[in-house]
């Protein structure tokens, strides 16, 4: 009997065991969960699809559901459970068949409905754009965002102030637009800054900019080029005997016509070669090698580079028929060619002198932002400085290395960021602290007063650069408004943090440009949706002083800059 | 509330010795090994993303009971590392977390002596045993690299995880199955013995989660090797 028990126990025993180990194996991706972008229009049939397409997208990528439960209380989940019905109830979604009075009421129903789902996201950079059937034929684009429902402060408009600020400033005042490309002036991506002294005390710098972009001035991304560390240029390239032996040109039977056409080419090639040895072009490697050490634009290098290009632009320019019209004939067409095409390789790849045309222009074009700002700064003659951020919204996170480290002296925690990692809800990474550092060449030798004026559109960028130079003493203050209280990160690929999402989803059904992280301050404070709240506050503009900004700026007082410039004046 | 669950494990186990020591037919062992865990996780949605397992250290404090030759109860009060990675793979490699879980386990399981006899006073013995386990997540610290995008490179950080602010949401109480296997040598009333178990986590590692598609479980393993007396 006990035989038997003792059987059946280990054999029990056995298989429970071996369920076990089994288990161990099972594929982590039996039922595999579609990503945001995997979505497409076949997955949105109704108003109940629509809504549970963006509760999903949410759900997997949204990074402050923490946040946002202690906010208002209300979790996700409720969101589900309290809508879906709603949207469920929705029986119109733009069909053929649809009554045209419904469509109509079911819109207004859903927009009303996904404007009480995302008022309260407290996260500012935040918003998705929806397709919403308007008939039977039409869809709307609706933007929804969080906070949409509150009214926000007046603003000192970037276009308003570069109308009125110049009175505030001296004969050293500068202007400048330009775009990623030198000499290009019309671009989606570009800056534009103004900068000089204050009249009233001239030991007051003063600087604003429409956007995080100043990294477009940086001359080391022009100047680190190949070109400039060429220093045996006749090792490789064009040869003459190219040409002499080029069995097209064998081929031009009019003898006259291919000596000149030999001739013509030979004159060509030699000139530039001659341009690449030229010691104009040397004084200029030379002085941006100095430049790339330094990152001192002397006005030595600046007249260099003028120099160099006056040489340049004397050159005959290969690539044009134009050069080659006295001696181009069907015959000689193809040595043409195959000229054209050789000096391509040699003066634009191997000498790089496509390069050095960049570079020359750009050391032009950005030379009065390094020798009125940064040279200054970094010398320390500017002793005092006014960041005026107000209206800037932000733009790119380079700009923290290309110019706000070199008003930074030490290192030190200034915030903390968190991003998603794995599939939960509520799965982040710990709290990575980001800390300060001084620029390796360009920063100030020491602390100055520095007053950032602030309002309430200085976002994302702007308030991270508050924060940033906060964390270095109290020789840094805000002046102005609270700050609009975006401090989340935002990446176009947003893959590479496991957590929110730039750009269309099931077809165009959605526009999410969702934050991939969380942010905040170096003691441990949200401050996303509040803001920065500045040292010293002064009111934003009233309605009649906005009117008087745009249409009368010579009589208009800006009110946050006198206070910044009595500030300092007693720094 | 560590204290309170450390005092209650302790208590229950020490009511557990008395009872079934009464009985003649009770051996307490101690025993210590490594231990390898990993987390069931769906990340199907995610781009490059795994968790893979990692080794940690694993001790417990055993009673086992014989109910009728060869069938007996077993229970323990076990501290056991269940520490699993989460890491970027192929052109994000890089960022990772090493998530070092402390857990007190407590095993309760019927098993069969299936060679040779565990109560004779020499010789080797064999068994197997199986059952359920509950547990008590009592420290979580994560050691990881991620992206300072602000300071473009790569940063180490070190945390004890804040279970009063429980910004993950984590379920510190966890059950599961177990099985166990256990071959030893008998001198007596001491007897020597390696075994090995498993135990598969059926609760959620988090309290928020709803989604079943979405569950995360912890599978861990145990090899340790112990003595136990046996009292009578």
């Amino acid at each position: 009997m006990y035989l038997k028990l003792y059987k059946k126990t280990a054999f029990v025993l056995g298989v429970l065991l071996a369920i076990l180990i089994f288990n161990a194996c099972e594929l982590d991706d039996k039922y595999p969960i579609s990503a945001p972008e995997q979505y497409t229009k076949d997955d949105v049939k109704s108003y109940a699809d629509l809504f549970k397409v963006f509760w999903t997208v949410m759900d997997q990528r949204y990074s402050c559901f923490y946040e946002q439960k202690r906010k208002d209380g209300k979790d996700w989940d409720a969101i589900y459970n309290e809508y879906y019905p709603k949207f469920s109830a929705l029986k119109t979604f733009g069909r053929s068949t649809d009554d045209k009075n419904e469509i109509d009421t079911d819109k207004v129903k859903a927009i009303h409905y996904f404007v009480d789902i995302i008022n309260p996201i407290f996260d500012r950079h935040f918003f998705v754009k929806i397709k919403i059937p308007l008939n039977r034929y039409q869809y709307g684009i609706f933007r929804f965002q969080g906070g949409m429902k509150e009214q926000h402060a007046n603003s000192y408009m970037f276009s308003s102030k570069l109308g009125y600020i110049k009175k505030y400033l001296g004969n050293d005042t500068i202007c400048q637009k330009y775009t990623l490309i030198p000499g290009v002036k019309k671009s989606d991506l570009s800056i534009t800054y103004l900068m000089g002294s204050v009249k009233k005390n001239p030991d007051i710098y003063y600087l604003t900019y429409d956007s995080f972009s100043l990294y477009l001035s940086d001359l080391t991304k022009f100047l680190s080029s190949k070109f400039l560390n060429d220093s045996n240029p006749n090792e490789l390239g064009l040869r003459t005997r190219n040409i002499e032996n080029n069995p097209l040109l064998g081929r031009i039977t009019d003898l006259t016509v291919r000596e000149n056409v030999k001739e013509l080419t030979r004159a060509i090639q030699s000139k530039w070669e001659a341009f690449t040895i030229a010691p104009e072009l040397n004084v200029f490697r030379t002085l941006c090698r100095q430049f790339m050490a330094t990152e001192i634009v002397s006005d030595d290098l600046l007249e260099a580079a003028r120099s160099a290009l006056i040489k340049y632009d004397e050159l005959p320019v290969y690539y044009e028929e134009e050069t080659y019209a006295t001696v181009l004939t069907p015959e000689s067409k193809p040595y043409m060619d195959w000229f054209i095409s050789e000096m391509e390789q040699y003066i634009g790849n191997e000498r790089n002198m496509n390069d050095f045309e960049t570079a020359a222009m750009a050391v032009i074009e950005r030379a009065p932002f390094y020798q009125n700002l940064l040279n200054p700064l970094h010398k320390g003659t500017i002793k005092k400085l006014i960041l005026d951020l107000r209206s800037n919204g932000g733009g790119a996170v380079k700009d923290l290395q290309f110019f706000i480290e070199r008003l930074v002296t030490k290192s030190t925690i200034w915030s903390y960021e968190r991003t998603k990692e794995g599939n939960g809800r509520f799965d982040y990474t710990p709290w990575i602290p980001q800390k300060t550092k001084p620029h390796k060449l360009g920063g100030i030798p020491s602390n100055i007063p520095i007053a950032i004026l602030t309002d309430n559109y200085s976002a994302s960028m702007s308030e991270i650069t508050v924060l940033l130079l906060k964390s270095q003493g109290n020789h840094v203050v805000s002046i102005g408004d609270y700050t609009y209280g975006a401090t989340a990160g935002v990446t176009s690929n947003p893959a590479d943090f496991n957590g929110g999402v730039v750009g269309n989803i099931a077809d165009n059904w959605f526009y999410f440009y969702m934050p991939f992280s969380a942010v905040k301050d170096a003691n441990g404070e949200m401050i996303e949706g509040i803001g920065i709240k500045p040292d010293i506050y002064v009111a934003p503009p009233t309605d009649a002083e906005v009117t008087q900004m745009e249409n009368a700026p010579d009589t208009f007082v800006d009110r946050v800059m006198e206070v910044a410039v009595n500030h300092l004046s007693s720094k | 509330m560590v204290k309170k669950v450390v005092y209650f494990f302790c208590f229950y186990f020490f009511l557990s010795s008395i009872a079934l020591q009464a009985q003649s037919k009770f051996k307490v062992g101690f025993d210590m090994g490594y231990t390898y865990s990993n987390l069931n996780a769906n990340l199907s949605n995610l781009v490059e993303s795994k968790y893979s397992g990692d080794y940690g250290f694993g001790a417990s404090l055993t009673g086992e009971y014989t109910i009728r030759k060869p069938i007996f109860l077993k229970t323990a009060v076990s501290f056991l590392q269940k520490n699993y990675t989460f890491r970027r793979t192929g052109s994000r490699l890089g960022w990772y977390t090493k998530y070092y879980n402390d857990f007190l386990s407590i095993p309760f399981l019927v098993g069969v002596t299936v060679l040779g006899s565990a109560d004779i006073s020499q010789g080797l013995w064999l068994k197997i045993a199986g059952g359920t386990y509950i547990e008590y997540l009592m420290r979580l610290q994560r050691k990881g690299q991620y992206i300072a995008l602000t300071e473009n490179r790569y940063k180490k950080v070190s945390e004890t995880y804040d279970f009063k602010k429980n910004e993950n949401m984590l379920n510190r109480f966890g059950y599961g199955l177990q099985g166990e296997l256990s071959l030893g040598y008998s001198f007596k009333k001491w007897t020597f013995y390696g075994t090995c178990n498993y135990q598969y986590g059926l609760s959620d590692i988090s309290i928020a989660n709803t989604n079943k598609n979405r569950q995360k479980t912890i599978q861990s393993y145990m090899i340790a090797a112990g003595t136990s007396y046996q009292f009578n």
